[in-house]
């Protein structure tokens, strides 16, 4: 398990690496180059925790708003430069919210029972039943679309409303020029 | 000679030959998905993606004539409708439970390891992976960035854009 624990602290530093660079960079496409190599650094992590469907999916669409990034900065090419004034508010308000987060969740943790305590108690249920009932392996799978099927109708119903918003914004018909 | 929209004659070509091929590798991640990595979520985005290609490699018009518009509005519609009526089709009951419930599981389950096992949940899968398919491709179908239009080439990048203002997109 060592080399695992070291290979996870490689590709988490080369995340937080890349997140630092993509960040500092002023040039948009590699900014957008470094977020892509950041997302597949996390899929090789969830590959190696030994999560390949979370890998898969990760990858493919990581590939998909790769493309779409790269191809809205070429076409787009307006670059911001953030002032320091900007930094400034920014880091402030993200700094208070990180303050207050951290007292809320000091505050709200208190009560839980300790980490891990009720060993599987959700997840055992489905390991027990999973097979029996639905004669699915993938037990993601089992549960993502057997268990809890009534959550994945609602997950399917916010996709839709989202795009369908977004085609509301995006239409040509009836827009003022 | 009129350069056709789009991208180069070698992109097209290896377009041509490759997105078959991705489109198969989709459907088979769909229909492994219920006994090892995959699923419909996956499908959906390789799906999109070969449908991607397509649009970037030909540009959005030769696209909009491969696949219409109205089949990606029709496909998305229908299926998430599908998922409830998969949903609503557990209140016919069996058997063993005849009052049925809201997804209740109604089909023949199958034995593990088989493609088509799973009951319902290989229907729900291919219909959220259908559904995200079509929601993908027709966002970026609406998207300006993937016109495939012509321009002449401005080495110098564009000074000034506004916000709200829709660029053409630059051939590379």
């Amino acid at each position: 398990m060592q080399d695992v624990t070291m290979l996870v602290y490689l590709l988490m530093g080369f995340m937080i690496l890349g997140s630092l660079v993509a960040i500092e960079t002023a040039d948009l496409l590699s900014s957008v180059i470094c977020v892509g190599a950041v997302g597949f650094a996390l899929g090789v992590l969830d590959l190696v925790l030994c999560a390949p469907e979370v890998a898969l999916t990760l990858g493919v669409v990581e590939v998909l708003t790769l493309v779409v990034l790269i191809r809205m900065v070429r076409t787009r090419r307006d670059t911001y430069h953030a002032t320091s004034h900007d930094t400034l508010a920014i880091g402030l308000v993200t700094g208070g919210l990180a303050v207050v987060l951290t007292l809320a969740c000091v505050f709200a943790l208190g009560g839980l029972p300790a980490f891990g305590q009720p060993k599987m108690l959700m997840a055992m249920p489905y390991l027990e039943n999973g097979l029996a009932r639905n004669s699915m392996t993938n037990y993601v799978a089992s549960i993502l679309l057997d268990f809890r099927v009534y959550d994945t109708l609602g997950a399917c119903a916010v996709i839709f409303a989202g795009v369908t918003g977004a085609y509301a914004v995006l239409r040509k018909k009836g827009k003022r020029t | 000679m009129k350069t056709p929209p789009g991208m180069s004659v070698i992109v097209r070509t290896t377009t041509r030959v490759v997105s078959g091929f991705i489109l198969i590798f989709g459907c088979y991640v769909l229909a492994s998905g219920h006994s090892g990595p995959g699923g419909g979520f996956a499908f959906g985005v390789i799906v999109a993606l070969a449908l991607l290609l397509v649009l970037l490699a030909f540009g959005r018009e030769a696209a909009k004539k491969f696949i219409h518009r109205r089949i990606v509005a029709l496909a998305a519609g229908s299926s998430v409708l599908a998922l409830l009526v998969i949903g609503l089709l557990g209140y016919l009951g069996t058997p063993e439970a005849p009052g049925g419930s809201f997804f209740l599981q109604f089909l023949p389950q199958g034995k593990p390891f088989q493609t088509l096992s799973g009951g319902t949940a290989l229907l729900a899968d291919l219909a959220v992976g259908v559904m995200l398919a079509a929601l993908i491709f027709g966002v970026l179908t609406s998207l300006s960035l993937f016109h495939g239009r012509q321009r002449p080439d401005t080495s110098e990048p564009v000074e000034e854009v506004a916000p709200n203002h829709v660029d053409v997109p630059k051939e590379e």
